[in-house]
């Protein structure tokens, strides 16, 4: 995807992703129809699920390269893991943050324990918040290995940490798509489909971001060290 | 309130302790014994039992005997004022005899005195109260759980009671009743009584546990492959030694054990609080000697945490044991197979301590959130059996996952 050269493809997907954002928020805001039930505080619905969706998206990315890692031993899958990570973080944040928002505005309160998604939502950003410390306790070449197993391992719990609760439980958190198909209009799915994409293209655009920047950081570190043993 | 005062709670605690432990014995033995025939075999097991913990007590009373002599002997001569931890006292007296020594020799002889005491009381408790809970089984499940629990708690209470005001006791009696001994120094002087303890533990486990190997041993050998008969069969007369055996073995010297057990922890921690005292009296903090009190103090409150936690074991509602344990088992099947996973990740890291938990905690979670709704469905009084099924499905979806995750990656985990 991106670890051959990082940044070669930066101006067309930051493009595409600042023109894709743009015209989700138009989109959203003037196009969508209003929702007769909840009005304006709906619209939240467009990113808050589109940037979980990306957050989930994030931790597979993570978890295909931790694959890729073990089998190759090549260090720039690792770097393309960790970053996914950290993007699927971020984002995993975000959907708190926009859900909290939209939870004070229909439900009244800004969290609510009984409800199993949020809580497994935040038992999933405490597992991959646990990532960063595990890679902070190992070094070098060992410390890519653990990372690698460990996304794969917190990978396979992100189902199973939401299954575990849907057994039997009711909700009050609204059920949008379903098995049978999407449960609301189309031009409210398609203004979705426009801000999915919008996240996906950020998703792309900050993993390149920090590719680039980890690998000038390298360089800079090679540079520096030959520096210092010159005579 | 002054927080020496808390001191205080150690003799009552350890007295309700007792009563309660009374009430107890009191309320098991007066219930139903079962048929003729149950009676005449809990009877057999009741006979081989005394008989048997009359002989090795008796060896074990002639051998603590020898023990108190032998550390009589030795700690005269070995502690001398120089190396001894109470120099006023490691004076010869008598002949060459010093006071450490035998002060030291008493506190071993009446520990191994209580040890015995709490083993016989376990054993004798236990062997009564299994026929009890064996016929309150043919009438129902909660109340044979209450007779076995109420049963196994006298010889808890008992033991832990009796431990408690053995260190109390003989620790109160060296520092007030004999001149020159300060609340310092008495710990030192009370290390024989966790000693006879263990002395005696030692012997009581091993007599018992060598000779229910062999009856159980025995009584197969004889039983199963000479006469064909099924095992624990009432025909074979090994059969009888073999529970004699466990009552012994695994009653009186878990009994003797747990004296042991606490009568030593405590001690442990009373020999560090004399550090703390040290401190404490240098620095001028108030009630230096609180320090060395303080393990009696959290043990005596123990017991009477315990005693209140007795009466939320109520068994009202026990749904089908057999589905809980199936839930158990694939609930510690998932357990394992991540700890031992995530185990190897972090044996490898720093902070392992800290990082374990960090791992664990989060990927653990599902499996815990499965059991609990599973144990729910057949024990909270809904007997949802669909419930029941679902979160069974998925703790073993659970584990099958994990180990295929573990097998695939184990190899990499040490690949150094």
């Amino acid at each position: 995807m991106t670890e051959a050269r990082p940044g070669r493809w930066l101006a067309v997907t930051g493009a595409a992703t600042a023109a894709l954002t743009a015209l989700a928020v138009y989109g959203v805001f003037f196009v969508a129809p209003e929702d007769a039930d909840q009005g304006i505080i709906q619209k939240i619905f467009y990113f808050h699920v589109a940037i979980a969706v990306g957050s989930l998206l994030a931790f597979a990315v993570a978890c295909v390269y931790g694959i890729r890692y073990l089998r190759s031993r090549d260090e720039r899958h690792d770097e393309v893991s960790a970053t996914s990570v950290g993007i699927g973080i971020g984002f995993a944040v975000l959907v708190v943050i926009t859900g909290s928002i939209w939870a004070k505005a229909s439900w009244g309160t800004w969290w609510v324990w009984t409800d199993p998604r949020l809580v497994t939502f935040l038992v999933v950003l405490l597992l991959y918040a646990a990532y960063f410390v595990l890679r902070s306790s190992a070094e070098g070449e060992r410390r890519m290995r653990y990372s690698a197993i460990y996304s794969i391992a917190a990978f396979a719990s992100v189902p199973l940490s939401f299954y575990s609760v849907r057994v039997a439980r009711s909700f009050v958190h609204p059920v949008v798509f379903t098995s049978s198909g999407a449960n609301m209009p189309d031009t409210m799915l398609i203004w979705f489909a426009v801000s999915q994409l919008a996240v996906i293209g950020a998703f792309l655009t900050i993993m390149q971001v920090e590719l680039l920047q980890r690998r000038a950081d390298k360089a800079l570190r090679r540079i520096k060290l030959r520096l210092e043993t010159a005579p | 309130m002054d927080a020496s005062a808390l001191q205080l709670i150690i003799l009552p605690a350890g007295i309700i302790a007792v009563l309660f432990a009374l009430y107890l014995a009191r309320d098991v033995l007066s219930r139903d014994q079962g048929t003729e025939a149950m009676q005449d075999v809990a009877g057999t097991i009741f006979e081989g039992a005394v008989a048997f913990i009359r002989r090795q007590y008796t060896t074990i009373f002639a051998l603590a005997v020898v023990g108190a002599v032998v550390i009589l002997v030795i700690i005269s001569i070995v502690e001398t004022p120089d190396v001894a931890d109470v120099p006023t006292l490691s004076e010869p007296t008598l002949a060459f005899l010093t006071p450490i020594g035998i002060f030291t020799a008493i506190a071993f002889f009446v520990g191994a005195l209580c040890s015995m005491a709490s083993g016989i009381i376990g054993m004798y408790i236990s062997v009564k109260s299994n026929v009890r809970t064996a016929s309150a089984a043919r009438r129902s499940l909660v109340e044979a759980v209450q007779v076995a629990m109420r049963g196994g708690a006298v010889s808890g209470f008992l033991v832990v009671a009796l431990s408690l005001l053995g260190v109390w006791g003989i620790f109160t009696a060296y520092s007030t009743f004999v001149a020159d001994v300060t609340v310092a120094e008495a710990p030192f002087l009370i290390v024989g009584f966790g000693f006879g303890a263990s002395f005696v533990a030692l012997f009581a486990q091993l007599g018992g546990g060598i000779y229910t190997k062999a009856a159980d041993v025995g009584s197969d050998l004889v039983g199963k492959v000479e006469k064909g008969i099924p095992e624990d069969d009432p025909r074979n007369a090994g059969v009888v030694a073999d529970l004699v055996g466990d009552n012994v073995g695994d009653c009186a010297g878990r009994g003797a054990d747990l004296f042991e057990s606490t009568a030593a922890e405590n001690i442990g921690a009373m020999i560090l609080g004399v550090g703390v005292y040290t401190i404490a009296v240098a620095a001028g903090w108030p009630n230096p000697q609180a320090w060395i009190f303080f393990p009696l103090v959290v043990r005596a409150f123990g017991l009477l945490a315990t005693i209140v936690a007795i009466f939320f074991v109520r068994g009202s509602v026990a749904g089908d044991l057999g589905l809980i344990a199936l839930t158990c088992l694939l609930a510690n099947l998932g357990i394992a197979i991540l700890g031992s996973l995530y185990a190897c990740l972090a044996l490898f890291a720093r902070a392992r301590e800290l990082l374990l938990p960090v791992l664990f905690l989060p990927s653990l979670l599902p499996v815990v959130i499965a059991a609990a709704g599973a144990v729910n469905a057949v024990a909270g009084g809904t007997n949802d059996l669909s419930e029941y099924r679902g979160y069974s499905l998925f703790l073993a979806v659970y584990a099958v996952i994990f180990a295929l995750v573990a097998y695939a990656t184990y190899d990499h985990v040490f690949d150094d």
